[in-house]
């Protein structure tokens, strides 16, 4: 049963802000994938939906001047797939954006709300920590750069201040050749929320970035530095390094989805396997230049 | 036998309306002046119920009516078979969904916000949730009568002599899980009298007739007083076999006078639809060292939940298929079904059969393992035949399929090219296994009920013809089976048949649409109706155009009566012009066997259909997850009615039984629903659906109509141990507990 609320289309950003900044039991709404489940189910009881979707830019994913890539925050999951489909360094967003719910619910959710919503099983989330993209957040008074890393705070909770709205995401320009992966576990193929997911990114330069999700109170970056070898020359050894290095940092809890050890155990599993394909790609992509 | 419409693929006439929408469910009805009903449901496993108050919801504005088991006009019960399940709980509720009061408001909302408003006080019971600690005197009685519904044995040939001369022995416990029918449009629907003083319920059901008999007796009314409506309904599975919704909107619309509309959300009918009975099956199973199966003991202990509903019968039904499709000469069965604080289990397709076909096609791939016999092999070497006693000692007389459909499934690409399937694992950690498994189920109702089929066939002023029969279509297709079955023996165009289900204003009680029977026994009544139409029509054409009867004769798009051709238009006017009836009505009383079995009431069976699959799966070893990459299916339906029906229903079997074998089951934790939705109660997806084949085997049943059997439920069953079966070829983990989650396979894959 859904509550009564007035549904809101704002026509300019800073309307939008001033808006949520005097009614403090609005909420913006994007794709409503999210919001409207928990509205139904009565856990979500706001007094007006603030539609952002008509905004200047919402919608709309462009590549910069500088190589880096800009994303309106309203932008629907598919389109992104589209766009950065076969752009190296960005797989694991594409991946993950792929694999969340089915082709009905991506044409509607957004990256925006996947992360706003700050379920710490959302599956865009390890991608754009690994990505290390950059959040525009702009207030009723002014606007900040946030990198997604501080953005998480708790279960349902983010950096976002009364009355601030995620405007739109930029994913910095990878130094090439860089791969990304994203591996999540589900109960089944399409349609299920993840078990854990696991981001991977490897840079040229032996740095290596490794993001979570499901497996602790917000999603993750479980390690971000250097390792000894470069994706050319990875060992074995290297990988057993980093796997058990990131197991020490997840603190999954049991629900009906995955027990803790499962979860516990597939975060090794996965990151292994991201770990073997990204290492493939380095050595593919190496082989056709 | 030279058919024209039998066995065509012909697509169903609701096909389109349903693709484009314009189909409507039972719960999209809605009416002017009407109003929301609500089920107020306790939220306690097992409590008292010390007092009762609604003035608050009474008085709250938009509250029409609120009524408790005081405003029950007749009996305040409902069941099939024991009639132990109130309609409203007065003293006491037994599990977490029990109804306890019912509403009706102007809106939703205030509907909603007046079920806050009831005050209902509690005295909590211990719950009992373990139906094996439920049979212990000690444990809390759920009912006064004690928590044991039914207890039944059977023991024919000598059991312990026969496992003496075994040359092995295979034991084992299996745990079955308690999967929801997970229909697309829940229980729910629309009540109303009519200027004609009847009260009219539209509401999805499989036996509209019979709801009659349980909403008048609820409301004290005269039976002819009420009328059910079920058509094009989402979906049944066996999850509206039993009284639903419907006698909370009859009394609804009873006490307000106006129409009421009430449909359960997806929560509510998780909590309180009907599942299938979790079961825990014993089993010890002899054979000779060449595989011939010699002794089979079993014990089966049902979880019913708090109500009976069809758990008896359904305990039954386990019994006499608990040596799946093969014979033994000596077996010892012993059933209890017994009441525990859990939800409600009750018909779900399959009715019993699938628990204990999974348990005893794993225990034949256990004996064909040790005795280092072919898995295909041992199975033929054991297939009912025409002639052979089943399970319960009764004979087995007719089109017995097992061996014909096993033989089927051993030629199938999928299993004669096993290994070259299995060879190549998608990645290196992954291993593929093929499995195989066989299933009869009986149709119909066994040897006590009435089984019988009604039907009416009349020609039409536009000259169409229209078939009457009262098991409702759910969904199922036969609607489309009726209609190629009417046009078979009238001679004309599938086209020109229109058929009309589930009223019971309209269509003769023809029973249940459940238990695989509805073309079996509908069918033979159709062709009954048919044949007497026939005569008319030629008879009457005969007379007016003054021509030989033989020389009359009923085509695709027109009538020949010697040398003159008439349409089908020129037909009814001539004959219903003048006052000739082109009515009759048919009927068909199932034959039963000879013998009841001694000591479970109401079997055995006397006609089976059978199904067999071969299942190709591949084990990811690291993470457990189990991904079905391809199905065979051989389903012998005796004479195909519609082999695109027969594929449909083949294809859905295969998916729901993979969802059994795999991921579904209703989690319930101390009384409490955990798998409220589908986040949590996960069905396989499209994405999860291998390609499907389906072989046609025809063991033509004598008594069927044009030889058809049912297929209803037996393409649901074999799947689920075919899929396990698969997983221990591919890794030698052996399922015994339902469903084979990715957890339980890791957690096999670590123990081995
Ligand atoms: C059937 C189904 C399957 C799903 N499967 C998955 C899955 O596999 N993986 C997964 O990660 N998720 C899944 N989801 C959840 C959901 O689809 C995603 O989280 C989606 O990305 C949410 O985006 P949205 O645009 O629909 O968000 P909305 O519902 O519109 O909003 C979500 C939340 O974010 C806030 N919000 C949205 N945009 C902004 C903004 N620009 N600034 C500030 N706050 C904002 C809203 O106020 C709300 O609190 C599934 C949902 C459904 C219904």
């Amino acid at each position: 049963m859904f509550n009564k609320f007035d549904y809101v289309v704002p026509t300019s950003w800073a309307d939008a802000c001033s808006f949520m900044a005097s009614h403090p039991t609005a909420m913006i709404y994007a794709g409503g994938t999210d919001i409207l489940v928990r509205c139904r189910e009565g856990r979500l009881l706001p007094s007006h939906l603030v539609d952002i979707k008509g905004l200047p830019g919402a919608t709309a994913i462009a590549q910069a001047e500088d190589g880096s890539i800009v994303i309106g925050a309203a932008t629907p999951l598919n389109a992104i797939e589209r766009f950065l489909k076969g752009k190296a360094g960005y797989e694991a967003l594409v991946q993950a954006a792929h694999v969340v719910g089915s082709w009905q619910i991506r044409n509607r959710a957004s990256v925006g709300g996947n992360i706003c919503n700050a379920s710490p099983a959302a599956d865009t989330a390890p991608a754009l920590l690994v990505l290390e993209a950059t959040l525009r957040l702009v207030g009723p008074s002014d606007e900040r750069i946030l990198p997604v890393g501080e953005f998480f705070l708790a279960p349902g909770k983010t950096a976002l201040l009364p009355g601030e709205i995620l405007r739109s995401i930029v994913l910095p320009a990878p130094a090439e050749p860089t791969v990304s992966i994203y591996l999540k576990a589900a109960r089944t193929k399409a349609v299920d929320l993840a078990q854990v997911g696991v981001a991977l990114l490897m840079l040229p330069d032996k740095n290596v970035r490794v993001a979570l999700g499901a497996v602790a109170p917000v999603p993750l970056l479980a390690w971000s530095g250097r390792q000894s070898a470069p994706p050319a020359n990875w060992t074995t050894e290297e990988t057993e390094r980093l796997v058990s290095v990131v197991e020490q940092m997840v603190a999954p809890i049991t629900d009906l989805r995955a027990t803790a050890d499962y979860r516990r155990h597939m975060v090794g599993v996965l990151l292994r396997r991201a770990v073997g394909q990204a290492t493939l790609l380095h050595q593919e992509r190496g082989e056709g230049r | 036998m030279n058919l024209r419409w039998i066995g065509k693929p012909i697509p169903r006439q609701d096909a389109w309306t349903k693709v484009t929408g314009e189909a409507r469910y039972m719960s999209d009805l809605s009416m002017p002046n009407m109003l929301w009903g609500r089920v107020l449901r306790s939220p306690h496993p097992h409590a008292l119920i010390k007092s009762l108050d609604i003035s608050e919801a009474v008085a709250c504005p938009g509250v029409v009516t609120v009524l408790t088991h005081h405003d029950v006009p007749g009996l305040n019960a409902y069941g099939i078979v024991v009639q132990d399940q109130p309609v409203l709980c007065s003293d006491k509720v037994r599990f977490v969904g029990d109804a306890v009061a019912v509403l009706a408001a102007e809106s939703k909302e205030a509907a909603a916000h007046a079920l806050e408003l009831i005050k209902v006080e509690y005295e909590l019971l211990p719950g009992v949730f373990d139906p094996e600690v439920a049979m212990q005197q000690s444990s809390p009685a759920i009912h006064a009568k004690g928590n044991v519904l039914r207890h039944s044995k059977v023991h024919h040939g000598d059991v312990e002599a026969a496992f003496a001369d075994s040359a092995v022995v295979v034991e084992r416990e299996y745990r079955t899980s308690r999967p929801i029918s997970a229909f697309l449009e829940t229980e729910g629907g629309m009540a109303m009298f009519g200027a004609d003083g009847v009260l009219t319920v539209y509401c999805g059901a499989q036996y509209p007739d019979r709801d009659v008999i349980q909403v008048a007796r609820a409301l004290g009314l005269e039976r002819d007083k009420v009328r059910m409506v079920s058509s094009l309904v989402g979906g049944g599975f066996g999850g509206k076999d039993e009284i639903t919704v419907q006698i909370y909107l009859a009394l609804l619309a009873l006490n307000t006078k106006r129409p009421v509309k009430l449909v359960l959300s997806r929560e509510e009918s998780m909590v309180t639809g009907w599942k299938k009975h979790p079961m825990i099956v014993r089993m010890k199973t002899g054979a000779s060292i060449d595989g011939t199966l010699l002794a089979h003991e079993v014990s089966i202990i049902s979880d019913t939940g708090a109500y009976a509903s069809l758990g008896g019968t359904i305990l039954h039904s386990a019994m006499e298929h608990c040596s799946g499709p093969y014979r033994v000469p000596n077996v010892k069965v012993e059933g209890h079904c017994v009441y525990t604080n859990n939800s409600i289990s009750g018909a779900m397709r399959g009715f019993g059969v699938n628990q204990v076909t999974f348990a005893m096609e794993t225990q034949m791939d256990i004996l064909a393992e040790e005795l280092g016999l072919d898995r295909l092999d041992i199975r033929l070497k054991n297939g009912l035949k025409d002639g052979d006693k089943g399970a319960l000692g009764s004979l087995l007389v007719t089109a017995m399929g097992p061996v014909q459909t096993l033989q089927a499934a051993g030629q199938t690409e999928l299993w004669s090219q096993r290994e070259t399937y299995k060879a190549e694992p998608s990645r290196p950690w992954k291993k593929r296994g093929v499995g195989l498994a066989a299933a009869i189920k009986g149709c119909g109702l066994g040897f006590r009920m009435p089984d019988f089929g009604a039907a009416s066939v009349e020609l039409l002023p536009s000259g169409f013809f229209r078939v009457r029969v009262g098991c409702p279509e759910i969904g199922q297709g036969n609607t489309i089976a009726f209609a190629q079955m009417a046009a078979e023996v009238l001679g004309c165009s599938v086209d020109q048949v229109e058929v009309v289900t589930g009223d019971t204003g309209e269509t003769p009680d023809s029973g249940t649409s459940t238990a695989s029977r509805s073309i079996y026994v509908a069918g033979n009544a159709i062709i009954d109706a048919a044949t007497k139409v026939v005569e008319l029509v030629e008879q009457g054409i005969s007379a007016r155009l003054v021509v030989d009867v033989e020389e009359v004769e009923l085509g695709e798009a027109e009538v020949r009566a010697g040398d003159a051709i008439l349409s089908y238009l020129d037909v009814a006017a001539l004959l219903l012009q003048n006052g000739q009836t082109c009515y009759a009505s048919g009927r068909f009383d199932a034959p039963k066997a000879t013998e009841e079995v001694p000591s479970v009431y109401g079997l055995p069976h006397l006609v089976f259909g059978t199904n067999a699959h071969v299942a190709l799966v591949e084990v990811d070893t690291m993470t457990g997850q189990v991904e079905v990459l391809r199905i065979s299916a051989v389903s012998d339906a005796g004479r195909v009615i519609n082999l695109q029906g027969l594929e449909g229903q083949s294809e859905g079997g295969a998916v729901m039984g993979m969802g059994y074998a795999l991921t579904e089951d209703i989690i319930i934790d101390q009384g409490m629903v955990r798998t409220l939705n589908f986040n949590n109660y996960i069905i396989p997806t499209a994405m999860d659906t291998p390609p499907i084949s389906t072989t046609v085997v025809e063991v033509v049943e004598k008594t069927g109509p044009f030889g058809a059997k049912g297929v209803g439920e037996v393409v649901c069953i074999s799947i689920t141990p075919a899929i396990t079966n698969a997983i221990y070829d591919a890794v030698k983990v052996r399922v015994t507990e339902l469903p084979a989650t990715i957890e339980r396979v890791l957690a096999g894959l670590q123990d081995g």
